[in-house]
Protein backbone atom coordinates (compact mmCIF):
# COMPACT_ATOMS: atom_id res chain seq x y z
CA UNK A 1 0.00 0.00 0.00
CA UNK A 2 1.64 3.40 -0.72
CA UNK A 3 1.60 6.45 1.47
CA UNK A 4 1.06 9.21 -0.14
CA UNK A 5 3.92 12.23 0.37
CA UNK A 6 2.07 15.59 0.38
CA UNK A 7 2.58 19.81 0.50
CA UNK A 8 0.96 20.39 4.28
CA UNK A 9 -2.09 21.15 4.58
CA UNK A 10 -2.23 24.48 7.12
CA UNK A 11 0.64 26.18 7.17
CA UNK A 12 -0.27 29.48 5.55
CA UNK A 13 -3.70 30.90 5.13
CA UNK A 14 -4.15 32.15 1.30
CA UNK A 15 -5.54 28.64 -0.60
CA UNK A 16 -4.27 30.48 -3.80
CA UNK A 17 -0.60 31.17 -2.81
CA UNK A 18 1.88 28.60 -4.77
CA UNK A 19 4.81 27.02 -3.21
CA UNK A 20 7.87 25.77 -5.35
CA UNK A 21 9.69 22.60 -4.78
CA UNK A 22 13.41 24.03 -3.95
CA UNK A 23 15.09 20.57 -3.04
CA UNK A 24 14.72 16.84 -3.16
CA UNK A 25 17.12 15.49 -0.18
CA UNK A 26 15.96 11.56 -0.93
CA UNK A 27 16.68 10.04 -5.06
CA UNK A 28 13.43 8.81 -7.11
CA UNK A 29 13.68 5.37 -5.88
CA UNK A 30 15.72 5.63 -2.35
CA UNK A 31 14.40 3.56 0.51
CA UNK A 32 13.40 6.30 3.07
CA UNK A 33 12.65 6.28 6.87
CA UNK A 34 9.64 7.62 8.77
CA UNK A 35 10.80 11.14 9.78
CA UNK A 36 13.48 11.65 8.02
CA UNK A 37 13.82 14.85 5.76
CA UNK A 38 13.56 13.69 1.92
CA UNK A 39 12.72 17.35 0.69
CA UNK A 40 11.73 21.31 0.69
CA UNK A 41 9.17 23.57 -0.65
CA UNK A 42 9.01 27.49 -0.52
CA UNK A 43 6.09 29.34 -0.20
CA UNK A 44 6.72 33.23 0.93
CA UNK A 45 10.30 33.41 1.54
CA UNK A 46 9.66 30.25 3.90
CA UNK A 47 11.15 27.13 3.43
CA UNK A 48 9.27 24.33 4.86
CA UNK A 49 11.10 20.76 5.26
CA UNK A 50 8.89 18.01 4.52
CA UNK A 51 9.35 14.88 6.05
CA UNK A 52 8.63 11.17 4.81
CA UNK A 53 5.74 9.67 6.21
CA UNK A 54 6.17 6.18 6.42
CA UNK A 55 9.20 3.84 5.99
CA UNK A 56 9.70 2.15 2.14
CA UNK A 57 10.93 3.23 -0.91
CA UNK A 58 10.67 6.67 -2.82
CA UNK A 59 8.81 7.70 -6.13
CA UNK A 60 8.89 11.25 -7.10
CA UNK A 61 6.47 12.69 -8.97
CA UNK A 62 6.94 16.49 -8.46
CA UNK A 63 10.38 18.00 -9.67
CA UNK A 64 12.40 20.52 -8.30
CA UNK A 65 11.44 24.02 -9.17
CA UNK A 66 7.73 22.73 -9.95
CA UNK A 67 4.65 24.51 -8.35
CA UNK A 68 2.59 22.97 -6.21
CA UNK A 69 0.13 24.30 -4.31
CA UNK A 70 -1.48 23.13 -0.40
CA UNK A 71 -2.17 19.19 -0.30
CA UNK A 72 -0.73 18.48 -3.56
CA UNK A 73 0.82 15.23 -3.79
CA UNK A 74 4.30 15.12 -4.79
CA UNK A 75 5.50 11.80 -3.91
CA UNK A 76 4.48 8.42 -3.00
CA UNK A 77 6.24 5.69 -0.90
CA UNK A 78 5.69 2.39 -1.60
CA UNK B 1 37.25 40.59 5.79
CA UNK B 2 37.06 41.80 9.42
CA UNK B 3 34.77 44.78 10.84
CA UNK B 4 33.75 45.96 13.92
CA UNK B 5 29.51 46.40 14.15
CA UNK B 6 28.92 49.49 14.50
CA UNK B 7 26.09 49.05 16.72
CA UNK B 8 25.96 47.68 20.44
CA UNK B 9 23.97 47.44 23.70
CA UNK B 10 21.58 44.51 22.72
CA UNK B 11 23.15 43.75 19.58
CA UNK B 12 26.58 41.33 20.03
CA UNK B 13 28.73 41.11 16.74
CA UNK B 14 29.11 37.71 15.46
CA UNK B 15 30.68 35.38 12.72
CA UNK B 16 27.92 35.44 9.99
CA UNK B 17 29.59 31.72 10.16
CA UNK B 18 28.47 31.41 13.66
CA UNK B 19 25.42 33.02 13.63
CA UNK B 20 24.21 30.67 11.22
CA UNK B 21 25.25 27.85 12.61
CA UNK B 22 24.02 29.23 16.07
CA UNK B 23 20.27 29.26 14.56
CA UNK B 24 20.39 25.61 12.88
CA UNK B 25 21.54 24.36 16.12
CA UNK B 26 19.33 26.19 17.87
CA UNK B 27 16.36 24.85 15.54
CA UNK B 28 17.72 21.59 15.90
CA UNK B 29 17.46 22.06 20.09
CA UNK B 30 13.62 22.83 19.48
CA UNK B 31 12.80 20.29 17.14
CA UNK B 32 14.46 17.42 19.20
CA UNK B 33 12.17 19.20 22.34
CA UNK B 34 15.69 20.49 24.09
CA UNK B 35 14.39 24.00 24.32
CA UNK B 36 11.17 25.98 23.64
CA UNK B 37 12.22 29.34 21.92
CA UNK B 38 15.18 31.29 21.55
CA UNK B 39 15.79 34.96 20.09
CA UNK B 40 19.06 36.75 19.31
CA UNK B 41 20.08 40.46 18.03
CA UNK B 42 22.98 40.02 16.45
CA UNK B 43 25.33 42.06 13.39
CA UNK B 44 27.94 40.81 11.30
CA UNK B 45 30.89 41.93 9.01
CA UNK B 46 30.03 41.99 5.17
CA UNK B 47 29.15 39.24 3.47
CA UNK B 48 26.54 38.15 1.13
CA UNK B 49 23.66 35.42 1.88
CA UNK B 50 22.31 33.27 0.00
CA UNK B 51 19.22 30.82 0.04
CA UNK B 52 20.85 27.44 -0.57
CA UNK B 53 18.96 26.43 -3.73
CA UNK B 54 20.64 29.82 -5.46
CA UNK B 55 23.93 27.19 -5.67
CA UNK B 56 22.51 25.26 -8.52
CA UNK B 57 22.59 28.24 -10.78
CA UNK B 58 25.24 28.04 -13.39
CA UNK B 59 27.14 31.11 -12.73
CA UNK B 60 26.53 30.72 -8.71
CA UNK B 61 30.46 29.92 -8.20
CA UNK B 62 31.99 32.58 -10.42
CA UNK B 63 29.68 35.15 -8.84
CA UNK B 64 30.99 34.34 -5.24
CA UNK B 65 34.27 34.33 -6.43
CA UNK B 66 33.78 37.85 -7.85
CA UNK B 67 31.99 39.06 -4.88
CA UNK B 68 34.94 37.41 -2.24
CA UNK B 69 37.46 39.49 -4.23
CA UNK B 70 35.32 42.59 -3.93
CA UNK B 71 35.33 42.16 -0.36
CA UNK B 72 32.00 40.26 0.25
CA UNK B 73 32.24 36.43 1.00
CA UNK B 74 29.31 34.96 0.16
CA UNK B 75 27.40 32.58 2.97
CA UNK B 76 24.22 30.00 2.27
CA UNK B 77 21.41 29.81 4.76
CA UNK B 78 18.52 27.60 5.77
CA UNK B 79 15.76 29.87 5.25
CA UNK B 80 13.90 30.35 2.35
CA UNK B 81 13.90 33.97 0.18
CA UNK B 82 17.08 35.68 -1.94
CA UNK B 83 20.12 37.23 -2.09
CA UNK B 84 20.76 40.16 0.97
CA UNK B 85 23.59 41.58 2.15
CA UNK B 86 25.41 41.97 5.17
CA UNK B 87 27.39 44.13 7.37
CA UNK B 88 27.55 46.59 10.10
CA UNK B 89 24.62 48.48 9.09
CA UNK B 90 22.46 45.99 9.43
CA UNK B 91 20.84 44.29 12.59
CA UNK B 92 19.26 40.52 12.31
CA UNK B 93 16.45 39.29 14.83
CA UNK B 94 16.45 35.70 14.88
CA UNK B 95 13.58 34.50 16.66
CA UNK B 96 12.35 30.45 16.86
CA UNK B 97 9.72 29.00 18.84
CA UNK B 98 8.00 25.96 18.32
CA UNK B 99 4.16 25.47 17.49
CA UNK B 100 2.22 22.55 18.72
CA UNK B 101 -0.14 20.69 17.01
CA UNK B 102 -3.05 22.03 16.64
CA UNK B 103 -2.15 25.63 17.32
CA UNK B 104 -3.32 26.32 13.83
CA UNK B 105 -0.26 28.95 13.25
CA UNK B 106 0.53 29.85 9.65
CA UNK B 107 3.56 31.03 8.41
CA UNK B 108 1.66 34.65 8.08
CA UNK B 109 0.92 34.50 11.68
CA UNK B 110 5.04 33.64 12.64
CA UNK B 111 5.66 36.88 10.44
CA UNK B 112 3.49 39.20 12.43
CA UNK B 113 5.27 37.65 15.66
CA UNK B 114 8.56 38.02 14.30
CA UNK B 115 7.78 41.78 13.19
CA UNK B 116 5.40 42.98 16.15
CA UNK B 117 8.93 43.98 18.32
CA UNK B 118 9.81 45.99 15.41
CA UNK B 119 6.76 47.95 14.31
CA UNK B 120 5.95 48.27 18.05
CA UNK B 121 9.14 50.20 18.66
CA UNK B 122 8.83 51.70 15.22
CA UNK B 123 5.44 52.92 16.68
CA UNK B 124 6.90 54.20 19.74
CA UNK B 125 9.53 56.59 18.15
CA UNK B 126 6.42 57.96 15.92
CA UNK B 127 7.30 55.92 12.47
CA UNK B 128 4.39 54.14 11.15
CA UNK B 129 4.94 51.31 9.31
CA UNK B 130 3.39 48.70 7.19
CA UNK B 131 3.73 44.89 5.57
CA UNK B 132 4.25 44.93 1.81
CA UNK B 133 6.42 44.28 -0.95
CA UNK B 134 8.96 47.11 -2.33
CA UNK B 135 9.77 47.30 -6.21
CA UNK B 136 13.39 47.20 -6.49
CA UNK B 137 13.72 46.63 -2.74
CA UNK B 138 16.51 43.42 -2.71
CA UNK B 139 14.73 39.82 -1.26
CA UNK B 140 11.51 41.22 -1.75
CA UNK B 141 8.21 39.76 -0.08
CA UNK B 142 5.12 40.38 1.19
CA UNK B 143 6.20 40.48 4.69
CA UNK B 144 8.87 43.04 4.26
CA UNK B 145 8.17 45.42 7.19
CA UNK B 146 8.13 49.73 5.07
CA UNK B 147 7.68 52.70 6.22
CA UNK B 148 7.03 55.43 3.70
CA UNK B 149 7.31 52.42 0.41
CA UNK B 150 10.67 51.73 1.10
CA UNK B 151 11.64 48.25 2.94
CA UNK B 152 13.32 48.92 6.41
CA UNK B 153 13.12 45.24 7.37
CA UNK B 154 12.79 42.08 5.20
CA UNK B 155 11.75 38.83 6.66
CA UNK B 156 12.42 34.93 5.72
CA UNK B 157 11.31 31.72 7.77
CA UNK B 158 12.11 27.93 8.38
CA UNK B 159 9.86 25.57 9.48
CA UNK B 160 10.96 21.74 10.69
CA UNK B 161 8.24 19.48 11.73
CA UNK B 162 8.47 17.72 15.01
CA UNK B 163 7.19 15.15 17.36
CA UNK B 164 4.07 17.45 18.60
CA UNK B 165 4.35 19.98 16.06
CA UNK B 166 6.40 22.56 14.48
CA UNK B 167 10.01 24.01 15.17
CA UNK B 168 10.09 27.32 13.35
CA UNK B 169 12.75 29.69 12.86
CA UNK B 170 12.07 33.05 12.11
CA UNK B 171 14.59 35.97 10.53
CA UNK B 172 14.26 39.48 9.78
CA UNK B 173 17.22 42.13 8.82
CA UNK B 174 16.57 45.67 9.88
CA UNK B 175 18.62 48.39 7.92
CA UNK B 176 20.25 50.67 10.27
CA UNK B 177 22.09 52.58 7.21
CA UNK B 178 19.96 52.77 4.02
CA UNK B 179 22.03 50.87 1.61
CA UNK B 180 24.74 53.12 -0.28
CA UNK B 181 25.38 52.27 -4.34
CA UNK B 182 28.69 50.30 -3.78
CA UNK B 183 25.92 47.42 -1.73
CA UNK B 184 23.79 47.51 -4.15
CA UNK B 185 25.98 47.28 -7.52
CA UNK B 186 27.41 44.50 -5.77
CA UNK B 187 24.38 42.65 -5.40
CA UNK B 188 23.58 43.52 -9.25
CA UNK B 189 26.62 42.44 -10.18
CA UNK B 190 25.92 38.98 -8.27
CA UNK B 191 22.64 38.88 -9.85
CA UNK B 192 24.45 39.45 -13.49
CA UNK B 193 27.28 36.92 -12.65
CA UNK B 194 24.06 34.28 -11.51
CA UNK B 195 22.48 35.03 -14.93
CA UNK B 196 19.48 36.29 -13.32
CA UNK B 197 17.73 39.48 -14.67
CA UNK B 198 17.29 41.34 -12.00
CA UNK B 199 17.52 44.59 -10.68
CA UNK B 200 18.16 46.60 -6.92
CA UNK B 201 17.63 49.87 -6.10
CA UNK B 202 19.45 52.34 -3.36
CA UNK B 203 16.32 54.27 -2.75
CA UNK B 204 13.95 51.38 -2.68
CA UNK B 205 14.79 51.01 1.21
CA UNK B 206 15.27 52.99 4.07
CA UNK B 207 17.41 52.37 7.06
CA UNK B 208 17.05 53.34 10.80
CA UNK B 209 19.36 56.31 10.61
CA UNK B 210 17.82 57.75 7.68
CA UNK B 211 13.96 57.94 9.67
CA UNK B 212 15.71 59.32 12.66
CA UNK B 213 17.86 61.26 10.98
CA UNK B 214 20.19 61.20 13.58
CA UNK B 215 23.84 60.79 12.37
CA UNK B 216 25.95 60.88 15.29
CA UNK B 217 22.67 60.33 17.92
CA UNK B 218 23.63 56.25 18.88
CA UNK B 219 21.77 56.63 22.07
CA UNK B 220 18.70 57.04 20.11
CA UNK B 221 19.35 54.15 17.96
CA UNK B 222 20.44 52.10 20.90
CA UNK B 223 17.60 52.64 22.51
CA UNK B 224 15.05 51.60 19.84
CA UNK B 225 17.41 48.48 19.32
CA UNK B 226 16.72 47.61 23.19
CA UNK B 227 13.36 48.11 22.93
CA UNK B 228 12.82 45.28 20.34
CA UNK B 229 15.29 43.16 22.68
CA UNK B 230 13.08 43.66 25.02
CA UNK B 231 9.95 42.60 23.42
CA UNK B 232 11.50 39.80 21.86
CA UNK B 233 12.89 38.44 24.77
CA UNK B 234 9.19 38.35 26.21
CA UNK B 235 8.73 34.69 24.13
CA UNK B 236 8.93 32.06 26.16
CA UNK B 237 12.43 30.62 27.36
CA UNK B 238 14.10 33.50 24.85
CA UNK B 239 17.65 34.19 25.66
CA UNK B 240 19.00 37.28 24.45
CA UNK B 241 22.17 38.06 23.86
CA UNK B 242 24.81 35.32 23.45
CA UNK B 243 27.99 37.14 22.30
CA UNK B 244 30.29 34.93 20.04
CA UNK B 245 33.88 36.63 19.17
CA UNK B 246 33.51 38.31 15.84
CA UNK B 247 35.84 37.54 13.30
CA UNK B 248 36.28 37.36 9.30
CA UNK B 249 35.22 35.01 6.82
CA UNK B 250 35.85 34.15 3.29
CA UNK B 251 34.42 32.11 0.67
CA UNK B 252 31.29 30.46 0.55
CA UNK B 253 29.83 28.87 4.18
CA UNK B 254 27.06 26.46 4.26
CA UNK B 255 24.69 26.68 7.22
CA UNK B 256 25.65 23.50 9.49
CA UNK B 257 22.79 21.40 9.72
Amino acid sequence: MATEVKVPQGLWQDDGMEAVITNWLASDGATVRKGALIAEIMVEKSQFEVTAPADGVLKISKQIDDIVRKGDVIGQIT
Amino acid sequence: MTATTEVAGPVRGLALADALAWEASCLADIAAGRRTASARLWSCEPALVAPARMARLPGFARACTRAADAGWPVHLRATGGDLVPQGPGIVNLTLMFREPQGAASTLEDAYKRLTAPICEALSDAGIPSRYGAVSGAFCDGRFNVIVTGRKFAGTAQRWRPMAGGMAVQTHAMMLIRTPDENTIATLNRFYQDCGINRVIHAMAHVGLQELFQLAGRKATQHRFLRMIADRARSCPEAALPCGLPLRGQRGVRSPAR
